[in-house]
C-alpha cells in the first residue's frame, strides 16, 4: 500500500464545478447522465496521486476521474472534490457501484 | 474419413492439395480464399453430390481435375473425376462410397445429411438422394415426390418427448452438452401452442425467464439445437435404415461445418466444438468422428487447446499469395488465449487492435529503435507520438512500460515540497 495525502482542492474547483454542477443537478432531478465538469481538473488530480492509479497503485499514464462513492448513488457527492480519485479507467469501470457491496462502511467511512 | 483432396484447374488455385487429418480439422484464412469450396468439394467426395452448383472449372484449364483419397474400413481408396466439357460436367467418379454419415451444416443455416444406409447406390433407388434442408424443412419437415423423408424438429420433437423414447433422451444430452454453462443449460420444456394458426404443438426450452417456443429462441440457438436434432434424427434413422436392410451399421461419421461461429455468443464459439467431440463419444463411442471446420474465430482455435493432438488432428491455412491461393497445415502451437491466436499464422493480424492504435504503436516502435526514416509525418516527434498513445490505449495496456522506460518521460509527477 502506497498512502496517498489528500489532493488540495484547486481553486477554480469551486467556480466551475460545484456550484454549476450542483445548480444543474438541482435542474435535472431525474437525469442519469451527469454533464462530467470534473474533466478539465483530471490533471491536476492525477499529479496530486502522483500519476497512479489509486487502486492498483500502478503508473498510469491515461486514467480518469473517479467517483469514489458512485455518483449513481451519491448524487450529491458528483461534483465534490473529495469523492474523487485518479483511477484507470477499466478499474473505474469495472467498480461501478461497489459501494454497495459488504464493504459500504469501510468505504463511507474513509471518504 | 476423406484423407486427402487434390484439385488441378478448379477453384482459386491452378492446383492445390488439401491432406486432412483423421479427426479434426480446422481451416482458416481470409475471406474468399475457398474456404467453403473446399467443404463443397468433400461433401461432393463423400457423397457424390454437389448440392446446388457444381465446382466450376477454370476456363483456362486444359484438364480440370478432382482427385482424393478416402479411408474405408478395408483402407486408402483413391478416386477422381474429371471435367467433362462437352457435357458439362464432373464425370461421375464413383466406383465405391466411403460408409459413413455425413452431415453438412452450411453458413446459411441449411443442413445436408448422407446416410450411407438410405442414400448409398445400390439401396433403395426411391431415396437416393441426400437430404437437402433447408433451415425451414429441418423444423417443418422434409417432403420429396409425395413421401416424407423426415417429420422435422417441431414434431419429431415432441413426439419423442411424449413417447419418452431413447431419442429424446439423447436429444436431451446433446442439448445439455452444448449447454453454454451450469446456469444456461439448454432443457426442454413442455410443449405448447404457439399461434392459432398453427395446429403443432411446439417444443421448448426452459429458461431462466421462463419457457421459450423453440421458433423464437435466437439465431445462434437454433443452429446449435438444429445440429442436434439432425445428429439424434440421423443416427436413429441410420440404425433403422440398417436393421432393415439387415447391413452393419456405419462406423464413420463426417461433419462438415462451416464457420462453426455462425451467429455464436463467445460463451457459446468457446463451448462448440469440445462439446460436438463429447457428443459424439457419448452418443457413440465406437465410431470414429472426423470434423472439417471453418472458421473466423480466434476463440473457436483457443478452444479446442485442451483436445488437440497433433497425430489426428490438423489446422489448415488457406493464404492468397501471388494471386493464388496456397494450402498450408500449420506445425499446431498452443496460443494460450483468442488474442494471441489473431495475431499468430492462423489469423495474421499484426496486433489485435484498432487500425489507428496499430499504427501508433508502430510509430513508437520505430522511435524506440531510433528509425525516424519510419515515422509517419504526423507522428514524427515523440511528443506527438505520446500523445497519440494517451488517445489510443487505455492506462492498463501493456505497451505502456516499454515506451515510458524507453522514452525516458515517465508522466510521473515529481511529489510536492
Amino acid at each position: 500500500m502506497i498512502r496517498f495525502a489528500r489532493v488540495p482542492e484547486p481553486a477554480e474547483f469551486e467556480r466551475q464545478v460545484r456550484q454549476p454542477g450542483r445548480a444543474w443537478l438541482a435542474a435535472h432531478p431525474e437525469a442519469r447522465k451527469l454533464p462530467p465538469l470534473w474533466g478539465p481538473f483530471k490533471f491536476q488530480l492525477a499529479t496530486g496521486f502522483l500519476g497512479l492509479c489509486a487502486y492498483s497503485a500502478l503508473c498510469e499514464p491515461v486514467g480518469c476521474v473517479d467517483h469514489y462513492l458512485s455518483s449513481k448513488n451519491h448524487r450529491h457527492l458528483a461534483y465534490e472534490w473529495s469523492n474523487y480519485r485518479y483511477s484507470s479507467e477499466w478499474i473505474n469501470k469495472s467498480k461501478q457501484t461497489a459501494e454497495l457491496a459488504q464493504s459500504r462502511p469501510l468505504l463511507r467511512s474513509s471518504v | 474419413m476423406l484423407k486427402r483432396i487434390h484439385l488441378q484447374g478448379v477453384g482459386p488455385a491452378p492446383e492445390m492439395a488439401v491432406d486432412l487429418a483423421p479427426r479434426l480439422n480446422l481451416l482458416t484464412g481470409d475471406n474468399g480464399v475457398g474456404k467453403t469450396f473446399l467443404l463443397d468439394i468433400a461433401w461432393w467426395a463423400l457423397t457424390g453430390d454437389w448440392g446446388s452448383w457444381p465446382a466450376w472449372p477454370s476456363t483456362a484449364a486444359d484438364t480440370p481435375r478432382i482427385e482424393y483419397v478416402f479411408e474405408s474400413s478395408d483402407g486408402p481408396v483413391g478416386a477422381g473425376s474429371s471435367f467433362d466439357f462437352e457435357e458439362q460436367r464432373w464425370e461421375n467418379p464413383r466406383i465405391i462410397l466411403p460408409a459413413s454419415l455425413v452431415l453438412y451444416a452450411r453458413v446459411d443455416g441449411s443442413f445436408s445429411l448422407w446416410d450411407p444406409a438410405r442414400n448409398g447406390p445400390g439401396n433403395r433407388p426411391l431415396v437416393e438422394q441426400p437430404y437437402h434442408f433447408s433451415r425451414e424443412t429441418l423444423w417443418d419437415g422434409l417432403t420429396a415426390a409425395g413421401r416424407i423423408r423426415c417429420e422435422g424438429l417441431i414434431r419429431d420433437w415432441v413426439s419423442w418427448q411424449r413417447q419418452g423414447s431413447e431419442a429424446f433422451l439423447q436429444l436431451e444430452a446433446v442439448l445439455k452438452s452444448l449447454s453454454p454453462g451450469e446456469e444456461e443449460e439448454l432443457r426442454p420444456g413442455n410443449p405448447t401452442r404457439v399461434s392459432l394458426d398453427d395446429v403443432r404443438d411446439h417444443p421448448t426450452l426452459q429458461m431462466p425467464y421462463g419457457t421459450v417456443p423453440l421458433i423464437l429462441a435466437s439465431a445462434g440457438m437454433k443452429r446449435v439445437i438444429s445440429l442436434a436434432y439432425l445428429l439424434v434424427w440421423a443416427w436413429q434413422e441410420h440404425q433403422r435404415a440398417s436393421q432393415l436392410l439387415r447391413q452393419p451399421e456405419a462406423d464413420r461419421i463426417v461433419f462438415l461445418i462451416d464457420e462453426v461461429e455462425s451467429h455464436l455468443h463467445p460463451r457459446w464459439q468457446r463451448l462448440f466444438l469440445p462439446a460436438l467431440l463429447s457428443v459424439m463419444d457419448r452418443l457413440r463411442s465406437d465410431v470414429q468422428v472426423q470434423l472439417i471446420a471453418t472458421t473466423h474465430a480466434p476463440l473457436v482455435l483457443a478452444s479446442v487447446e485442451p483436445e488437440f493432438e497433433e497425430d489426428r488432428d490438423a489446422l489448415i491455412h488457406l493464404a492468397l499469395e501471388g494471386g493464388s491461393v496456397r494450402v498450408e497445415n500449420q506445425p499446431w502451437a498452443k496460443q494460450g488465449d483468442a488474442v494471441n491466436w489473431l495475431v499468430s499464422e492462423s489469423f495474421g493480424l499484426l496486433q489485435a487492435r484498432s487500425r489507428d492504435a496499430e499504427r501508433a504503436i508502430e510509430a513508437a516502435e520505430a522511435w524506440m529503435r531510433g528509425d525516424r526514416a519510419a515515422l509517419p509525418r504526423d507522428l514524427a516527434t515523440r511528443d506527438a507520438i505520446h500523445a497519440e498513445l494517451v488517445r489510443l490505449l487505455p492506462g492498463h495496456d501493456p505497451f505502456w512500460p516499454r515506451w515510458i522506460v524507453a522514452t525516458e518521460k515517465p508522466p510521473r509527477v515529481a511529489r510536492p515540497a
